[in-house]
């Protein structure tokens, strides 16, 4: 046994002991996590404000909720304090002697945990969570919202902001007292955490201003607080969890001001909501005007009218859909965005793309080509352009599953395969999914043709019923009396045609309106919304009648930033506009398009199939499992790849004998070793052998003598086997492949040693060791390296293996050099001073 | 080109960016399940606790203040969810000791005593070894999830292989044919 194997053998039993190199699978991550990304969806950002009102009156009441279970908590804690034994209406008896409170408590609503702060004092509340702070007057009515990012603050009419449904009294005590009367009903005791907890439910009762059907609490069995409270409202079950009580606890009490806080701009609700009325009607009027005419405001219908006419719109709709059998076409699309957070500069993205469609909505089936997707273009701010956008895609989507295929050119490892070193034959990669995956799916394909026949992938029809069906009480009384006070419909003469105007005015701040016209068939054709008499997204449908049949022709859409002030012109963030051309309606398409070999694959290409959950190769005629397919034509890059794959670990360990001996000298090896007059005697390979655990061999040369003396001339056969490239013809001569970069500008400046504070580039951007070609092999005591050249600085690396080098870097990494690399970037990987700004992602080129 | 750095892909995630957000994700997913496998020792623990480090993040987001940090932040959660789940793995498995003996007394083979061997490094010196050797990450791509610098990932390796050298040679493993 050779003396160095030991320590080789610590890497390698290292690096084989334990396998963790998964690949990353979003997709599948976020397919098992919807509740993670609804949580970063919701996020506080200018998107926050863009829920509707149903929301915005439960966010409100969640709000009015905390304050009156904080006081209830209030209530057990002073009972308990005293030592009265407990009950129900004791308990709330105990209300009256709270003055006020500040408390920290979690609410856990639709997934998403937000904190709140609160500070009470009578009948005056600030509730602060993580972007908004509420100030609350119970006994003037009124409601001050402070938005420190849009460094605004709105006071409202409680009551009017509710929608009149909230069941105020002087203070929020009074929702308390009605509480009293009602029964709590004792549960089995439950735990919350760790803490044993007593469980009570309120039956019928007045809670958070609403009338609710019960109110679940649960009380900490050893300090009787409450910790947990649930309870039903209109969009699901709200949880609270209460921490840090502080009763009658002193505080700053102009935080119960009704006043905008210094710098912040007051506006008051009641205007903002006519502007906003206003401006949806004005807007209603221009956004479908075609033919200029300006249309008459029109006829409101009557409440009772409504669900029947929007039942009426559905069925056009639904009617004309459903007479298109087959359609086909091309598009073209471009987006543009612009970002604009607040804490970095300002940049826009543009992409364009144009491809083709086949469509057949009565099987549920259809493809979409993109070809020719330009890169994505970034504009202004210090923003760098994102990686190239594929070159072309396919989309199949039937009712058994998703298809999509990248034409990408992709390298080797493709997520979820084995991982095959040194393989880089180019494979585009066909995903099979689930149908429902399609939905996702739509988020990205703004251009999807059936898109245009609704609004996020839902028809405009079954959009239709959905109100109609929240009128008729489907969705529940609250919803219903709700869509009553807010929903109108108007139906209007444009020119010769008809058109419809569902509004729905004045909740929050925000107003939306559809319009469906006749000139379309009665499809949707604009939507709107508006935000304080803004717009804030608007959606323009263009319908052209062909063979009998309505079809879209342009989509629209705009998204605008969401501002509270009327100070300037919106400029959209978001814009799309998709043109459908050469549309050929009820014309048959061939059936081969929706399947697979239209794809035009071919051997090698590889499937992630999601729904077998199993990796497949193409063969040219069918898919087979990726491991059979592996031992056939693969078999020859498996080997040359174990090869390379020793090869790297050679130099890895060459590498760590390097930095091990720079450790302990405190610098790293000169390239070789000189006598007094300079003379170049061994090489730093010999220098190293200690750190290889060669010490023996080491000790056996005469360092004051050249390499080739009658002495060390016989050890040029006992050539360490790290040294030995497996790929190499010529090492049973003694000769090695493994050179270190000579130069005065690289890490091996000749006779003269540097440490890790030369190396200015970066270590992990120097590379400090190469496997050359067989050509500039070199025997290994001798003191001879590689030396590059300055016009073509790959001339002599690329050799032992077809399309690269193996180099190993100054951090100890060892890396694969792709033949492609810009001359200039590796000349820059070569230098450990040059002061080029390149990252080790340009290897991958 | 070069790809979108760190703070721009959390700044377009807090914008509703989620592709953005599964670039972070490919991008760390590794490191989380390594450091969660410093602490559970268990592959597919880690897998777990590093897909919930990323739930957590999604959650968090909105309070990372500083965006370039963002590979250390998920490192730290994905550790502390380890650390929640190893108290609680300890809890069940404590009723359970008995059938692990009986294993026990079998003859380990090379690679769990290497494992046992770096179970046992300090925890500094057990997080650069297996996210270099286990999961394959660079000086660089360690350094950046841990928040320190390439060198001190450097000496904290050279340290913990004369360590692990030392055990190893001790448990006999320098003369196993590997």
């Amino acid at each position: 046994m050779s003396p160095s194997e030991p320590k080789r053998k610590l890497d390698d039993v290292l690096a084989g002991a334990v396998n963790l190199r998964p690949q990353p699978d979003f997709a599948r991550w976020h397919q098992e996590h919807p509740e993670a990304i609804a949580a970063l969806r919701a996020l506080p950002t200018l998107k926050a404000q863009r829920r509707i009102t149903m929301i915005r009156i439960v966010r409100y009441s969640t709000s009015v909720a905390a304050v009156v279970l904080l006081l209830a908590a209030g209530a057990w804690w002073m009972l308990f304090s005293h030592g009265v034994e407990s009950s129900w209406a004791q308990a709330i008896d105990q209300l009256a002697q709270i003055r006020s409170a500040i408390c920290t408590l979690s609410v856990h609503r639709a997934e998403i945990d937000q904190v709140q702060k609160i500070f009470l004092e009578g009948a005056r509340v600030r509730i602060e969570d993580s972007h908004r702070i509420y100030v609350f007057d119970f006994r003037r009515g009124k409601v001050l919202l402070v938005m420190p990012t849009e460094k605004t603050a709105i006071l409202e009419d409680m009551l009017k902001r509710s929608g009149g449904q909230v069941i105020l009294g002087s203070n929020p005590l009074t929702d308390l007292v009605r509480m009293k009367d009602a029964s709590a009903e004792r549960l089995p005791d439950e735990k919350v955490g760790d803490t044993p907890c007593q469980v009570y439910r309120v039956k019928d009762t007045a809670f958070m201003g609403f009338k609710v059907p019960w109110v679940k609490l649960w009380l900490d069995s050893r300090s009787n607080l409450p910790l947990q409270v649930h309870s039903l409202m209109a969009d699901g079950q709200l949880t609270w969890t209460f921490h840090d009580f502080h009763w009658n606890a002193p505080f700053d009490k102009n935080l119960l001001e009704l006043v905008a806080p210094q710098g912040y701009k007051l506006v008051e609700e009641d205007k903002l909501r006519e502007a906003a009325s206003t401006a949806t009607a004005d807007s209603g009027n221009a956004g479908v005007a075609q033919d200029g005419a300006k249309a008459e405001e029109g006829r409101e219908i009557p409440g009772d009218e409504i669900a029947k006419t929007l039942d009426m719109l559905g069925e056009r709709i639904e009617a004309n859909y459903k007479a298109i059998h087959t359609w086909s076409g091309t598009f073209d699309l471009v987006e543009r965005y612009r970002f604009t957070n607040l804490n970095s500069p300002r940049y826009e993205s543009l992409s364009h793309a144009v491809g083709a469609f086949f469509a057949e909505p009565g099987r549920d089936r259809i493809r979409i080509d993109y070809r020719d997707v330009e890169p994505l273009r970034i504009i202004g701010g210090n923003a760098k352009p994102a990686e190239p956008a594929p070159q072309q895609s396919h989309w199949i989507r039937t009712p058994e599953h998703l298809l999509h295929v990248s034409l990408t050119k992709l390298q080797h490892n493709v997520e979820g395969f084995p991982r095959i070193e040194g393989v880089s034959q180019p494979f585009r990669v066909l995903y099979r999914e689930p149908p429902n995956a399609y939905h996702n799916c739509l988020q990205l394909l703004h251009s999807n043709p059936l898109f245009f026949f609704g609004d996020g992938g839902r028809p405009s029809w079954d959009l239709c019923c959905m109100y109609a069906g929240v009128l008729r009480g489907e969705k529940g009384p609250e919803q219903r009396k709700q869509a009553e006070k807010i929903m109108r419909l108007r139906k209007r003469r444009q020119g010769a045609d008809t058109e419809y105007v569902v509004a729905f005015l004045g909740y929050g701040r925000m107003s939306h309106e559809d319009v469906f016209s006749s000139a379309a068939g009665f499809n949707l054709v604009s939507e709107t919304i508006l935000t304080q008499g803004q717009p804030y997204q608007t959606r323009q449908y263009t319908f052209r009648k062909q063979s009998g049949v309505f079809i879209p022709t342009k989509f629209e859409f705009k998204m605008f930033e969401d501002r509270n002030t009327k100070d300037s012109t919106p400029t959209p963030t978001q814009h799309h506009v998709c043109t459908l051309m050469m549309s050929q309606v009820n014309e048959p398409i061939d059936p081969a398009v929706f399947e697979i070999p239209s794809l035009g694959l071919r051997s090698g290409d590889r499937m992630v199939d999601r729904i077998e959950n199993r990796m497949e190769v193409f063969d040219g005629k069918q898919f087979v499992p990726a491991d059979k397919f592996k031992l056939q034509p693969v078999a020859q890059m498996t080997y040359e790849a174990s090869q390379r794959n020793q090869s790297t670990n050679n130099l890895k360990m060459i590498a760590l004998a390097i930095l091990n001996y720079e450790q302990a000298n405190g610098a790293f090896p000169p390239a070789y070793k000189a006598d007094k007059d300079g003379k170049p005697l061994l090489s730093w390979r010999v220098l190293i052998l200690p750190y290889l655990e060669e010490n023996e061999l080491y000790t056996q040369f005469h360092l004051d003598e050249p390499w080739d003396s009658q002495h060390n001339k016989p050890l040029i056969a006992r050539m360490p086997q790290v040294y030995r490239s497996p790929g190499s013809k010529v090492s049973d001569a003694g000769k090695t492949n493994y050179l270190t970069v000579r130069g005065e500008e690289t890490v091996f400046p000749a006779n003269r040693a540097i440490s890790f504070a030369d190396i200015r580039d970066g270590t992990s951007n120097t590379i400090m060791a190469v496997e050359a070609s067989d050509d500039k092999a070199v025997i290994w005591t001798k003191p001879d390296d590689f030396e590059y050249g300055q016009q073509d600085p790959m001339k002599g690396l690329v050799g032992l293996w077809p399309d690269g080098f193996v180099a190993a870097m100054a951090d100890g990494s060892v890396r694969f050099v792709w033949s492609s690399i810009d001359p200039a970037v590796l000349k820059a990987f070569f230098t450990r001073n040059g002061g080029e700004k390149v990252g080790p992602e340009a290897l991958r080129k | 080109m070069n790809p979108p750095t760190e703070a721009e892909l959390v700044e377009a995630a807090r914008n509703d960016d989620v592709e953005s957000f599964g670039e972070l994700y490919r991008r760390h997913y590794v490191a989380a399940m390594g450091v969660a496998y410093c602490v559970l020792a268990d592959r597919h623990l880690a897998e777990d606790a590093a897909q919930e480090a990323f739930v957590v993040a999604c959650r968090e987001l909105g309070r990372l203040r500083r965006a370039e940090c963002f590979a250390p932040w998920i490192c730290t959660i994905a550790k502390r969810i380890a650390l929640r789940m190893a108290r609680g793995c300890r809890e069940r498995c404590a009723l359970e000791d008995a059938p692990a003996a009986a294993v026990a007394d079998c003859e380990p083979c090379p690679s769990d005593l290497v494992r046992r061997a770096v179970m046992d490094l300090p925890d500094r010196a057990r997080e650069v070894v297996v996210l270099h050797y286990f999961t394959g990450l660079s000086h660089k791509e360690i350094a950046a999830s841990l928040g320190v610098s390439s060198e001190a990932v450097h000496g904290r390796l050279v340290r913990a292989r004369r360590i692990l050298a030392d055990r190893l040679r001790g448990d006999g493993l320098g003369d196993l044919e590997l």
